[in-house]
This record gives structure tokens, C-alpha cells and sequence, in this order.
């Protein structure tokens, strides 16, 4: 899952990515201080902490990162391109390839 | 910008209609969602000509083909939907006790109020995040408290339970994306479900799952309330 996309990501995709990343850790850590350079491994965070981040990774940036990633790039300025070069995701289900940010169905413009 | 889209799950009859009708006043649109589509036909035109749209859709949330296809339906007809009421549930313990308890009734009921609600939730929250809004209310009851928690009822008490377990973790994932998730207790409520001995009019018991239904954007999270005040879990 983590191969790269058909483009490569540009360097303000990344710095989107990361700051992204940033406010991602601080949500999950409780509200605990998270810079680009924070090590993950010394905020205390546990396996679990590391299934929430993915979780929102998946909710806000439609990627996917194996698990292992969040060890070996455990700070937001190492994890960033990982995660911009990651495939588009958005699961298996077919409800979960609903596309709800386009437009609104056209037969409703009648109701303000 | 268009109205706010609702679903209410079992809102053919009880206080899933007057739900219903109590979010059109206030000018949602309002999907009612009824196991059998007649009843949520002849439920939505016993309503009269509300101020906003009410629509009846077949949804039977027990069946995961029934909700995928209310999903993708929904996303068709309004690309949208900004409130979810989880208020679909059976009550069918009977007099039984757990320590003889018919295991079939059991799995039946936590495969409706509990895994229902939990599907249901699973499939309408992308609709929730793309617009970075969304109220959940699920429809509990204070029988679910663990710290009151006793004997009688154990199949309903269970699945509520874990239907507030759920509203906790929910409100915790959904945080981040505006999502507010919340469960109420509507009292002893006279309907069908709540019997002859009920005490409380289901105009008066709709009231707190509405006001959780339209809270404003600094507004509670992962809380379990009556009466709009919080009640222990």
C-alpha cells in the first residue's frame, strides 16, 4: 500500500502532509506539544495510539500506511512523504466508494 | 446552501415518528427510514403537510444489503446527510432472566440495537466527514447504565449498554471531524415498545434526542443525557 502514486507528490503536498501529521499526533496525544521533528517513540505513545493515528490518517488524507511505517518513520517530517507517496485509499466496501464532496443531487435546488 | 438531511432509523411509528416530525419543523429534511416501506408511506402521509420534506425509504437494519442499499440510495437522492437518529430497536426479553435466557432472543436483539445501529453509523459517517459536519444520536436507554445495572430484561439491558460503549468510542474517532455523537435515554415512553404502563408523552420524550440532533458547533460530545441534562452511564 505504500507504492507510489501515479504522480509524484509535490514539495507543498508534503508540507500540507506534515503540518496535517502534526495536528493528527497533538489530537491523539491528548493536546500534548507535536512539532515537525517530535519522535512519536519518546510522546509515550503505545499500538493503540498508533491504530488511532492510522485511523485518522485514513479519515482526513484517503491514505493508507501499514502500521510498521508509523515505527520507522516515527516523526512528522520523516512520515509525511511516506504518507503523500502512499496510494489514494478509501477501503473495500462498495459504500465506501461513495463519492459524498460532489455536488448535491440536482432534484433538490427547489428547497432553500 | 440546501436544508440539513436527517435519517431516523424506525421512524414508521413510536417516538422514531414523532422524531420525525419534530425535526421537519424545525426545516430538516427528513429521511424515514421504516423495515417495511408501506408503513413508512402510510407513517410519513399521517404527518400531514410538514414545513419540510419527509421521505420514506426502505431500510432494515439488520439486513447489511438493506442498509448499503439505503446508503447508496441516500447518496443518489441528496448526496448528503448531516443527522442520523439510531432509534430502530426491539425489546423482546419478555419476563425471561439471564441465567435462563433464550440465547436466540438475545443475539436477535444485539443484532438490532447493537449491530444496526453500528452499520448504519458505519456507512452514513463518509457522508458526515466530506462535509466536516454531523450529529448522531443514538436512541439508548438509563436500563443500559452499568452503574445501575441490574437483574431482568438482560438481552435489552446488554445491547444498550454496549450501544453506549459504542456512542463513547464513536464520539472519540469523530472528534476531529465535527461529528458530535451522543446517546439519550427518552424515559418510559407511550408507545408500542413502551406498553400500556409508560408515563411519558412521546412528544415531551422526543424533545432531548432532537435538541442532541441540532446541537450548535461547540456543542456536547460522547454524552448520555435525559431530559436535555446528563445522566450516569
Amino acid at each position: 500500500m505504500t507504492t507510489a502514486g501515479e504522480e509524484a507528490p509535490s514539495a507543498s503536498d508534503i508540507d500540507a502532509i506534515r503540518s496535517r501529521i502534526v495536528a493528527i499526533l497533538a489530537s491523539v496525544l491528548d493536546g500534548i506539544e507535536v512539532h515537525d521533528d517530535s519522535n512519536l517513540l519518546d510522546l509515550g505513545a503505545t499500538s493503540l495510539t498508533a491504530v488511532r493515528i492510522r485511523s485518522r490518517i485514513r479519515a482526513e488524507l484517503d491514505k493508507e500506511i501499514p502500521l510498521i511505517d508509523l515505527l520507522e518513520y516515527p516523526t512528522p517530517r520523516e512520515l509525511a512523504p511516506v504518507v503523500a507517496a502512499a496510494e489514494r485509499w478509501t477501503g473495500d466496501e462498495e459504500w465506501q466508494q461513495l463519492d459524498w464532496a460532489s455536488e448535491e443531487a440536482a432534484d433538490d435546488e427547489g428547497s432553500a | 446552501m440546501s436544508s440539513r438531511v436527517a435519517v431516523v432509523s424506525g421512524g414508521n411509528r413510536g417516538l422514531g415518528l414523532e422524531i420525525v416530525r419534530q425535526l421537519a419543523d424545525r426545516g430538516l429534511r427528513v429521511v424515514l427510514g421504516s423495515r417495511s416501506l408501506a408503513a413508512g408511506l402510510a407513517a410519513a402521509d399521517s404527518l400531514g403537510q410538514p414545513p419540510a420534506e419527509i421521505i420514506a425509504a426502505e431500510l432494515d437494519i439488520t439486513d447489511p444489503g438493506s442498509v448499503t442499499a439505503f446508503a447508496a440510495w441516500l447518496h443518489g437522492r441528496f448526496r448528503r446527510c448531516d443527522v442520523l437518529i439510531n432509534n430502530a430497536a426491539i425489546a423482546v426479553d419478555g419476563v425471561q432472566d439471564a441465567a435462563t435466557a433464550n440465547l436466540e432472543l438475545v443475539r436477535r436483539t444485539l443484532e438490532t440495537n447493537l449491530m444496526g445501529a453500528w452499520h448504519l453509523t458505519q456507512v452514513l459517517i463518509p457522508a458526515m466527514r466530506a462535509r466536516r459536519y454531523g450529529r448522531i444520536v443514538n436512541m439508548s436507554s438509563g436500563v443500559g447504565g452499568l452503574n445501575r445495572m441490574e437483574g431482568g430484561i438482560p438481552a435489552y439491558r446488554v445491547s444498550k449498554a454496549a450501544l453506549n460503549a459504542l456512542t463513547r468510542i464513536f464520539a472519540d474517532e469523530l472528534h476531529d471531524d465535527n461529528i458530535l455523537v451522543n446517546a439519550c435515554c427518552p424515559g418510559h415512553v407511550q408507545t408500542v415498545m413502551g406498553g400500556p404502563s409508560a408515563g411519558v408523552p412521546v412528544t415531551l420524550a422526543a424533545d432531548t434526542p432532537v435538541w442532541l440532533a441540532t446541537l450548535p458547533p461547540d456543542g456536547c460530545t460522547g454524552g448520555f443525557y435525559r431530559n436535555r441534562e446528563p445522566i450516569e452511564w
